[in-house]
């Protein structure tokens, strides 16, 4: 007589043995893909490996890593990509926070705008960084053109309005003064500012050519959890009398709260690898103004020193920060979650 | 009549006959004795007019050999990548390769040497000038390459400015600052068109042209930095007073070489220095104004006063991959794309304007009363310039010293201060030398 085991357990022994050979391509796939460059890369960054001398590698140990530490083109490279992330974080997260505000309310137009807010996340880094770099020409740029249409339509509305005087003059009889001298006018900013020529803008710019792809998008993800949130919660605090501006500190933001705390760290994340527009926008100038750590540890690599060990070494201590950034963010998070 | 219809026809064959190339035209094996060899070219930007032409006529090349080649065509941007990939991987997924001058010392030893095949096969070197050769072996005494596509550095000018403002044509950066000037003074146009944005070091154009011909370089015998010395200060300070005095436009400092030749396309700059493939631009009412194109003159690029009319040469060689498994066949589509016959039709074909160029690398062509009569003697004005023409350091560091000076350049025409950044900077440079071990 056979002992036969009971028709479940077969069955799920059955079941774990095709589910371990369904696994593993796909763990094979990952360990090929992930795990063996980043154990590759990781051996290189202790070694002296210049592509273009080959035969010369060596293990140098930490080398690479105290060169970094006092390399001042690392060092510069870090503190604009923390410099770039906080201006692009601040700036997506608010303003994604703001348009999902304005869109909280139900409208006939509301699928209609939800397409569009995600068409500007569909446009490639890189395009972003020439269409600003074209906007922001001083000679044809559109953002120099519409700031000094602007200061001309309030330049009108205070002279009609009698509010600004300018020093008139006579032709056949007409005050022309005012009228000749307002289309001169110029944004007062934007007059004598040459945008990627300066560094605090070149990075302020490059961040808002970000913004632009990231906030409406965001904007999505605020609307999601702004709809998840039980409309008697408001009500309740109309009844009991508080203002827009108290339910919003006091309720809104609280219950977005995990929203908020995620896509900030995504956009960290993101914004600390930074570098299709520095390649299509700045070429990190003016100087090295705008070099972000990616884009120097590129250059090292590939660009311009072929050194593939120091660009290695560059790349884990940026690993390294980010790993140890999103691990403690993710605690505090859980924790307070 | 039916005799005089025969000898018709032998004649036309015959003519037929000895104007159809054969391989020997060409310098090219006879036989077909890779027939059937399939090679892979390493190039990029095939819509640039020249390497279509040039792909145009390969099959002419293959009808002859009966090898096929497939360019590659990868993207600018990654084209130093894919050439890296291929060398240090050594695939032998690519026999031939292009590469710009800058990057040949980073390549050498990935690069076949190609003097005994030349030797062997009686290329004339002495048809090519020497700048470009220099550039082709790699700072080295051995070549790698042969010149495929070159430039010259010249000074691009709008003669109906010049005129109007009672001035000659400028032949030292001198007189083109005074130029500049008097055009600024005297129309609301930009004087002289530069760049002094951060790249691919292309505000260093202008800036070695200068610093060459004022006696001065970027290193010494010894690879030590010493551009900045005095020389060095007062080319550097004269460089960044055409951005400080108005005469070259503020937004100089974000522009790069392209943005600089259209501010002369589009009529808003008199001059502009640049390089020599320019031409396919300034003279195309594609990109350029018509009073721009009926007006337009160039001459080599200007020198220094007192010193030497140095100029600046600008070069693609074409070699082959070491790795590769195909290296005779190889060699003969080498002759081929170098050849000088094929060197002087290309420029000299203007039936398609997509495939019409400029550009050559021979003495042969660019001295051509034919070729020159095409564009008005720019190409007797490349090779003058050529004839006096450098080219960069031809060191495997030169990218990244390249890239410190790009940077200094760029902060001194945003007003940093001369001394102060150039020293930094040749710090920098000594301390990249001294990590290669130079010194």
């Amino acid at each position: 007589m056979v002992a036969l085991a009971p028709p479940g357990e077969e069955t799920l022994i059955h079941s774990r043995r095709t589910l371990f050979w369904l696994l593993t391509p796909a763990v094979a796939l990952l360990l090929l893909t992930t795990t063996y460059p980043l154990v590759y890369a990781l051996a290189n960054s202790f070694r002296y490996w210049v592509l273009s001398r080959p035969g010369q590698e060596r293990w140098v140990g930490f080398e690479n890593y105290t060169r970094a530490f006092g390399d001042s083109d690392f060092l510069n490279s870090l503190l604009v990509s923390v410099n770039y992330t906080a201006l692009a974080v601040v700036f997506a997260v608010s303003l994604g926070l703001g348009i999902a505000l304005l869109l909280q309310k139900a409208s006939r137009l509301h699928t209609f705008v939800k397409v569009l807010l995600i068409f500007p996340f569909a446009v490639s880094p890189a395009l972003k960084g020439f269409s600003f770099r074209f906007m922001l020409d001083s000679h044809s740029g559109v953002f120099d053109a519409i700031a000094d249409v602007i200061v001309r339509s309030v330049g009108w509305v205070l002279t009609l309005g009698g509010l600004v005087h300018y020093p008139a003059f006579q032709i056949g009889g007409l005050e022309a003064g005012r009228l000749t001298l307002l289309p001169a006018l110029k944004f007062p900013v934007t007059a004598d500012t040459i945008w990627l020529a300066d560094g605090f803008w070149a990075l302020f710019w490059m961040a808002m050519s970000e913004v632009w792809g990231w906030a409406p998008l965001f904007a999505l993800m605020f609307l999601g959890a702004l709809g998840s949130i039980d409309t008697d919660i408001f009500n309740a605090a109309r009844i009991d009398g508080a203002t827009s501006g108290r339910i919003f500190w006091h309720i809104t933001l609280p219950l977005l709260r995990p929203v908020i705390l995620i896509v900030t760290l995504l956009k960290i994340i993101s914004s600390l690898r930074m570098f299709d527009q520095v390649v299509t926008m700045t070429g990190g100038g003016p100087g090295r103004a705008t070099e972000t750590i990616n884009h120097l540890i590129y250059q090292v690599g590939f660009g311009r020193g072929l050194d593939m060990g120091y660009a290695s070494a560059m790349a884990y201590i940026l690993v390294v920060a980010l790993s140890l950034f999103a691990f403690l963010y993710v605690r505090v998070l859980f924790r307070r979650a | 009549m039916k005799r005089f219809w025969s000898l018709l026809l032998v004649l036309a064959l015959s003519i037929a006959g000895a104007q159809t190339p054969t391989a020997a035209d060409y310098n090219l094996q006879e036989g077909k004795p890779y027939d059937g060899t399939e090679l892979n070219f390493l190039i990029c930007c095939t819509a640039v007019a020249q390497f279509a032409a040039l792909i145009e006529r390969t099959q002419e090349f293959t009808e002859l050999t009966g090898i096929t080649v497939n360019w590659s065509n990868t993207p600018y941007e990654s084209y130093k990548d894919e050439i890296l990939v291929e060398a240090s991987a050594g695939t032998g997924s690519y026999d031939l390769v292009a590469w710009v001058d800058a990057w040949g010392p980073q390549l050498e030893p990935f690069l076949l040497p190609i003097d005994d095949r030349a030797a062997a096969d009686g290329v004339d070197l002495s048809d090519y000038p020497e700048v470009y050769l220099d550039a082709a072996r790699l700072g080295t005494d051995t070549l790698y390459g042969l010149p495929l596509r070159g430039h010259a550095f010249m000074l691009w000018y709008r003669q109906d400015l010049l005129e109007e403002a009672g001035l000659e044509v400028p032949t030292t950066w001198q007189e083109v600052a005074a130029a500049a000037q008097t055009i600024r003074e005297q129309t609301d146009m930009e004087g002289v068109s530069l760049y002094y944005n951060v790249g691919t070091g292309q505000n260093l154009f202008p800036w070695l042209s200068m610093l060459w011909g004022a006696g001065g370089d970027v290193f010494d015998e010894n690879n030590r930095p010493i551009f900045n010395n005095e020389t060095g200060l007062e080319v550097t300070e004269f460089y960044a007073n055409f951005i400080r005095e108005g005469l070259t436009a503020p937004d100089a400092v974000t522009k790069g070489e392209q943005e600089g030749w259209q501010a002369v396309a589009q009529g808003r700059a008199a001059m502009f220095p640049g390089w020599s493939w320019i031409y396919e631009s300034l003279a195309n009412p594609e990109f350029s104004e018509p009073e721009v194109i009926d007006n337009l003159g160039f001459v080599a690029a200007p020198g220094w006063e007192g010193g030497e009319r140095t100029s600046y040469g600008y070069i693609w060689p074409v070699g082959i991959f070491s790795g590769s498994r195909n290296q005779d066949a190889a060699w003969e589509y080498l002759k081929f794309l170098t050849n000088d016959q094929v060197n002087l039709e290309l420029v000299l074909d203007k039936s398609v304007p997509e495939l019409s160029t400029v550009v050559a690398t021979r003495y042969s062509a660019l001295r051509s009363p034919e070729v020159n009569e095409t564009t008005g003697g720019l190409q007797e004005a490349m090779a003058d310039s050529l004839e006096q023409a450098r080219t960069e350091p031809l060191v495997p560091e030169w990218l990244e010293v390249q890239s410190v000076l790009e940077v200094a350049i760029n902060e001194i025409a945003n007003g940093a201060d001369v001394k102060g950044t150039l020293d930094t900077a040749a710090a920098d440079v000594e301390e990249i030398m001294s990590r290669a071990g130079y010194y």
